[in-house]
This record gives C-alpha cells, sequence and structure tokens, in this order.
C-alpha cells in the first residue's frame, strides 16, 4: 500500500454526477468510476436511478431504504424517494444480471407507460351511466330556465324539446318505455319553477345509484308517480 | 480484496482514496488503519485564519458492520480536545450527520470536512 501520491488526477469515489463529469474530461484513467453507486462506491450493480437523477446498486438501496423505513430519502440529496419509482439501468459487462449486448453506451432508460384504469363497470351499464349523466345535465339546464324566470311557454317548449331528446336517448339504450320519460322530466321543470332548490342534488344522487337493481325498480316506481303527477297537473292546467 | 464484506469493501476504497489525495489539512494514520480497518486515526489542523488556526487535533473513526448504513462513532481522542460549543471536554461531537442526518453517501472525508468547517465557523471559543 503506497502512501505518496502518485500525481494522477483521479478524484475520490466520493463525488456526486457533477465531479463524475469533470473526472471524464480530466482523462481520469478509471472510466468505470462515473457509474460508481453512492453507497458502496463500486461500479453501480443491478443499478438505478432515483427520481432526483443519482445512481446505486439496487441491494445498496434496497437496504438503506430498509434501514429507515420512516424516513425515505436519497442518501445524496435528501430527495423523498419511492421504491417503486425508480429507473432502472442495464449496461453489459458492469456487473448484475441484464447483460444487454447491443451497444457500449448504455440505452436510455424507458418512458413511462401506464395502462389506461379499467373501469369495474360493464360496458351495457356503462351506456346507461353515460346516459344518466346526459339526463342530469339536461335536468339542470331545466332548473336554471326556471331560475332565470318563468313562463309557461317557455317551460312547455323546454319540456318538449327535453323530453324528445331523451325519449330518443331512452330508446338508443334498449329502454322503450318512453312514457317514463316525460314523466321523469315534466316534473322536473315544474319543480323547478316552484323554486325547490333541493331537487338538483337529489336528481344527482338519483342518477349515480342507477347501478343497483333495487334502486331501479325504485326508480320506476318513481317515474310511474310522476306520470301520474304530470297528468292531474296537466288536466289542473288545461282544464281549470 | 476478495472475500472482504462490502462494509469493509468500502472503507479500503476510502482509505485508498484518503492516502492518494487527502484533503487539506489531513492525514489519515494508515498504519493504524490498514491493521484495524474498523478504527481509524485522522490527524487535523484548524483551518488558517479561524481560531483553531496552529492546533492540532486527532479524530477517532469507529466503524460498526453496517457501515455505510450505520453512521460511524467520530470523536476527538489524544491531549488537544477543541473547544468548541459542539465539542463535549471528552472528545464527543455534536453534529446532526453523526446520527440521525446520516447517509451513507457521507464518507470519512465528507465528514472530516464537515467537523473542520464546524470548528471554522467558530466565532469565540
Amino acid at each position: 500500500m503506497a502512501t505518496t501520491s502518485s500525481g494522477s488526477k483521479q478524484t475520490p469515489p466520493n463525488r456526486d454526477e457533477g465531479s463524475g463529469d469533470q473526472k471524464k474530461t480530466d482523462g481520469g484513467n478509471d472510466k468505470s468510476q462515473i457509474y460508481d453507486c453512492n453507497i458502496c462506491f463500486d461500479t453501480a450493480k443491478d443499478a438505478v436511478i432515483s427520481m432526483c437523477g443519482h445512481l446505486f446498486c439496487w441491494p445498496c438501496l434496497h437496504q438503506w431504504l430498509e434501514t429507515c423505513p420512516n424516513r425515505q430519502t436519497c442518501p445524496v440529496c435528501k430527495a423523498a424517494i419511492d421504491k417503486e419509482v425508480l429507473k432502472f439501468f442495464y449496461w453489459p459487462g458492469r456487473g448484475g444480471s441484464e447483460i444487454d449486448p447491443r451497444d457500449e453506451v448504455p440505452p436510455r432508460p424507458q418512458g413511462q407507460r401506464t395502462e389506461r384504469e379499467n373501469s369495474s363497470i360493464p360496458p351495457e351499464q356503462r351506456g346507461m351511466f353515460d346516459d344518466a349523466i346526459t339526463r342530469r345535465s339536461e335536468s339542470n339546464s331545466m332548473w336554471s330556465l326556471g331560475e332565470s324566470g318563468f313562463s309557461i311557454g317557455e317551460f312547455l317548449l323546454g319540456l318538449f324539446s327535453s323530453t324528445s331528446s331523451l325519449g330518443d336517448q331512452r330508446l338508443r339504450s334498449g329502454n322503450g318505455f318512453r312514457g317514463a320519460d316525460y314523466g321523469y322530466t315534466s316534473p322536473g321543470g315544474l319543480f323547478s319553477a316552484g323554486g325547490a332548490q333541493g331537487r338538483p342534488g337529489e336528481a344527482h344522487a338519483h342518477g349515480g345509484a342507477r347501478f343497483d337493481a333495487n334502486v331501479e325498480i325504485e326508480d320506476m316506481f318513481f317515474k310511474l308517480f310522476l306520470i301520474f303527477a304530470a297528468l292531474c297537473l296537466f288536466y289542473i292546467l288545461f282544464v281549470f | 480484496m476478495a472475500g472482504l464484506s462490502p462494509s469493509e469493501r468500502r472503507l479500503q476504497k476510502e482509505l485508498m482514496s484518503l492516502m492518494k489525495e487527502p484533503p487539506p489539512g489531513m492525514e489519515v494514520d494508515s498504519d493504524k488503519a490498514e491493521q484495524n480497518l474498523n478504527l481509524w486515526t485522522i490527524h487535523m489542523k484548524g483551518a488558517e485564519g479561524t481560531l483553531y488556526d496552529g492546533e492540532e487535533f486527532q479524530l477517532q473513526f469507529k466503524f460498526g458492520p453496517k457501515y455505510p448504513f450505520d453512521s460511524p462513532e467520530v470523536t476527538f481522542v489524544g491531549n488537544n480536545i477543541p473547544v468548541h460549543p459542539h465539542v463535549y471536554s471528552n472528545g464527543h461531537i455534536c453534529l446532526s450527520i453523526l446520527t440521525d442526518d446520516w447517509s451513507p453517501a457521507l464518507s470519512v472525508q465528507s465528514v472530516c470536512l464537515s467537523i473542520v468547517s464546524m470548528l471554522s465557523s467558530c466565532k469565540e471559543k
């Protein structure tokens, strides 16, 4: 073990990426040192790079994260570090089990790609869900109509247009019960005309809970009741 | 270097580096360190232009088997213990990176620099 300085321009192994680059330009005699793990100071084995950009052996980093489970920080810069969010690095002949024979230059890490989240709702019910949303927005437009100032003519016009479009939607989603749709929307308009502020929220909840079979039956009874109510109202309006 | 534990491998690397390129004012007692890789003595000079200019100290590093995941035990030893608010008369050093803020990316060299820096920032003894 020589104690005299040999005059070689070799920086100590404890340095970050910045000085690593400097060594490269200095023409350092051990180029692989820039691939040193920041924990064991050896060439990184099964190399991983943290999101803050620091290189480690996977076993070293894993051991460090196990050592302090409540303080998961990068050993170099103390940034928060997540075991699940790391870049894995492969290069040929520099330790590690994954040997990539393609290039001497380490390939760039792959971009992050995640699968689209799969909805748990079956497609036929999803159609109904969309329908429910559209209907909700339709009935909301009815509320605003009611709030901005109400006239019988406007109301009937709005009622007619929204019910006819809803009827189309219902036919598309396979429910041909047109009467129910008339019943569902027309009282909406009437309620808003009367200024009942609690209704939109209720309609909202109703739309969201439609996947439950029991709720659907309940809903149908509700609709029937509304048809009845609507007919009564029409009777009152037109007869008197 | 075959047959060494990861901790010993790293200590060996650090020792070689310190011997090849010692930071200004520091010298590792290489004979002692080679005899026992887990117990090092470092001779340190007070930085120029500070209260400790011209003084010499000895630092002792004790490494456990879990180094570098566990911090080394670092104390001033010998007959000249620096007079400093964060250094007790028994040589114990109160420095966060030696306990809670230890990181395995720190090294003997960086700890030595931190201690010199800590001494140098002292305005009055």
